[in-house]
């Protein structure tokens, strides 16, 4: 590797039967290390393999979604602080957090929310949970024991999700506004409907990508039902097209494949 | 306010922070051992700027008073609380956030170190700035390696890919061993004859320092005559432009450049180390250290807000008893000061070379009490101070 690579080769153990998206994300996020005798040694080959394919994905003369680039965290779900950069001189207010070791600021940024409570999330899962009711505090609390928390304010809206790939975003809306009282798995089911974003919001959206560093990603807001105004909560590097809507899927996937040829590049 | 961030019982943390203290550059130091629990952060996000405070016992300190932050981030996973329970990665990547989201000088920030996770992908700057990267080839087929004498110029050698350490070894064609690359892949390269030299770039100084020795990876002599010997050198002016550069290149403001001038005086570059564990080279003259201090010193002003890079060069002047309150109140009783240099590797095979030296990871033991640590902290820093006086006085 003087300048380029030269030569790739990818092989196919003889049991493997084609490529998957869970396997090429096994291989990326580290996965499992069949031949490792140790934990160290699986360890190790995580690391071993992440480190080669960086170098692969970064530095082909091909189109790459998502290529590394030098500077950027990879991260699969991007909460509130890690967007206060990327959504500065953007029309979209940004969904109030708290990383917060302490019992005392934790009580204050939840007694500031009232009755709507908060969302509660660790810094090493994509797992978010809500807090609310008569024993929040003592929630808190028993959460805080265990170690540092990021605490979201939670609101009244509906549920928006806009895909971007590279100068394209397509968006859809949850037609139900959100409601605690709706199980996860519930919610999971709810079929979303297109939206139409304006110029300002649709560019606001790639131009947040953009700053993140990735050429394909999704971002969660929020859409107030009165005022209409857009908050932005979160977003993925890894995003989950197969629950969005078929014309959605279509659109994407469009997009995806000109961008691969290099239509788009 | 200069925060440091890092293990009391790491070198490098206890030489800036003396080098602060003696330099009265008012700072508090943040173990991440001790977090959360005796340190706490409360940061709020979602206004045009981050709120919030560091907390140091029943000390608060504002976020906007921190001008700058020096990082030198353990793991601090695999660590036992006091009550028994191993930590995990939560604490880490809340300090991380920290780092990463603070408005003004860090150094240096995690986005910036993750460049160093593969050493490959680092090559790419590497050769933008000029330098030369040895012909490489990483592979995880056992057949290839057999061809590799041939594919690369001299003997060719092997190490990790990614930034676990490993010991740089010879490639063997009849060790028994080679079908362990099928495991993961493996970086091998063409040797470079010649001498290594490191240099620590802090903002646009330059220190540098030639390692004489005949040891294949000087790390790790095998013998007494392979010992390195190491002296500070000055660099060509455009090898320390190039080195600038391309620590700028990679957005960081302290790196650790490994290089290599060759028998024909070609300059190769195999690593940039954002995280350098730069006291294993320093000399008596400390320059290293003291580029550091002036470095985060020059971002202090007791009249304004935190600034970027390179701002007001006022100081605040710290009476000497500021140490002793909760400012800088962890230390771990067994402070596990790095040795001279990394632990040496036993088995000479391939997979043992491959697997990972824990050389410099924190001990997994049980955290002490922080409220009995002070007078050792003080002890510790003492002789620091005391060392880095010297050098101000060029005793």
């Amino acid at each position: 590797m003087t300048d380029e690579p030269e030569a790739a080769e990818l092989s196919l153990g003889a049991r493997a039967r084609r490529i998957d998206a869970v396997l090429l994300r096994e291989l990326w996020l580290g996965g499992r290390s069949p031949n490792a005798k140790e934990a160290s040694d699986a360890v190790y080959g995580a690391s071993e393999r992440h480190a080669a394919l960086t170098a692969l994905f970064s530095r082909i003369r091909a189109p790459v979604i998502n290529r590394p680039s030098r500077g950027s965290v990879e991260r699969r779900t991007y909460r509130p602080p890690d967007l206060h950069v990327a959504s500065q001189a953007t029309p979209f207010t940004m969904q109030r957090a708290l990383l917060t070791s302490d019992v005392d600021p934790a009580i204050a940024f939840v007694v500031a929310r009232g009755q709507s409570g908060v969302l509660l999330a660790r810094a090493d899962s994509d797992r978010v949970v809500g807090i609310q009711g008569s024993d929040v505090l003592s929630q808190l609390r028993s959460e805080l024991a265990n170690g540092p928390v990021m605490l979201m304010e939670r609101f009244s809206a509906h549920a928006v999700r806009v895909f971007v790939v590279g100068d394209v975003s397509v968006a859809e809306r949850c037609p139900f506004v959100w409601d605690p009282t709706v199980s996860a798995a519930q919610r999971r089911r709810h079929q979303y409907h297109s939206l139409e974003l304006n110029a300002i919001e649709a560019a606001a959206c790639q131009e947040i990508v953009r700053r993140l560093r990735l050429s394909f990603g999704v971002l969660f807001l929020a859409q107030s039902a009165a005022s209409k105004q857009l908050t932005l909560c979160g977003a993925s590097a890894l995003p989950d097209i197969g629950r969005a809507s078929p014309k959605i899927i279509t659109q994407i996937v469009d997009c995806l494949g000109q961008s691969l040829l290099g239509a788009r590049w | 306010v200069i925060l440091v961030v890092g293990a009391v019982g790491d070198l490098v943390v206890r030489r800036v922070c003396a080098g602060l203290l003696a330099d009265a550059v008012p700072f508090r130091l943040l173990d991440p051992r001790y977090f959360p629990g005796h340190h706490g952060i409360s940061l709020e996000f979602g206004g045009a700027t981050v709120d919030g405070y560091l907390r140091f016992g029943a000390e608060r300190v504002d976020l906007a008073s921190i001008s700058a932050i020096f990082a030198r981030q353990p793991d601090t996973s695999s660590l036992t609380t006091l009550d028994g329970k191993v930590r995990g990665y939560e604490a880490d990547l809340h300090v991380g956030r920290l780092l990463e989201h603070f408005p003004g000088t860090v150094m240096n920030r995690p986005s910036t170190q993750a460049s160093n996770g593969s050493k490959p992908f680092q090559y790419g700057a590497i050769q933008q700035v000029g330098f030369s990267v040895p012909g490489t080839v990483i592979t995880s087929n056992p057949l290839q390696v057999h061809n590799l004498h041939a594919e690369l110029r001299g003997m060719p050698i092997y190490k990790s890919v990614s930034s676990i350490r490993s010991q740089v070894a010879l490639l063997d064609n009849r060790d028994g061993h080679l079908r362990d690359v099928a495991f993961c892949p493996v970086q091998f390269q063409e040797w470079i004859h010649g001498t290594d030299v490191r240099v620590h770039v802090i903002g646009d100084q330059t220190v540098a320092t030639e390692i004489g020795s005949t040891a294949l990876d000087y790390r790790y002599p095998q013998k007494a005559s392979e010992e390195p010997v190491l002296r500070e050198v000055v660099i060509p002016g455009e090898v320390h432009e190039a080195c600038v550069r391309l620590t700028r290149l990679l957005n960081l403001s302290l790196a650790g450049i490994d290089l290599r001038r060759s028998a024909i005086g070609e300059w190769y570059c195999f690593e940039v180390n954002p995280q350098p564990y730069y006291a294993y080279f320093e000399n008596r003259r400390g320059a290293v250290t003291r580029a550091i201090v002036e470095y985060l010193a020059a971002t202090v002003s007791p009249s304004s807000p935190p600034q970027g890079e390179g701002q007001s060069r006022s100081v605040e002047i710290v009476p000497r008893d500021h140490l002793t309150p909760s400012s800088i109140a962890s230390l771990s009783l067994r402070p596990s000061t790095p040795s001279s240099r990394p632990k040496a590797r036993s088995k000479p095979f391939i997979r043992a070379h491959l697997r990972p030296v824990l050389a410099d990871a924190v001990d997994a033991e049980r955290l002490d009490d922080p409220s009995t640590l002070q007078g050792r902290l003080l002890s510790l820093l003492a002789d620091e101070v005391s060392w880095y006086r010297e050098l101000a006085t060029g005793a």
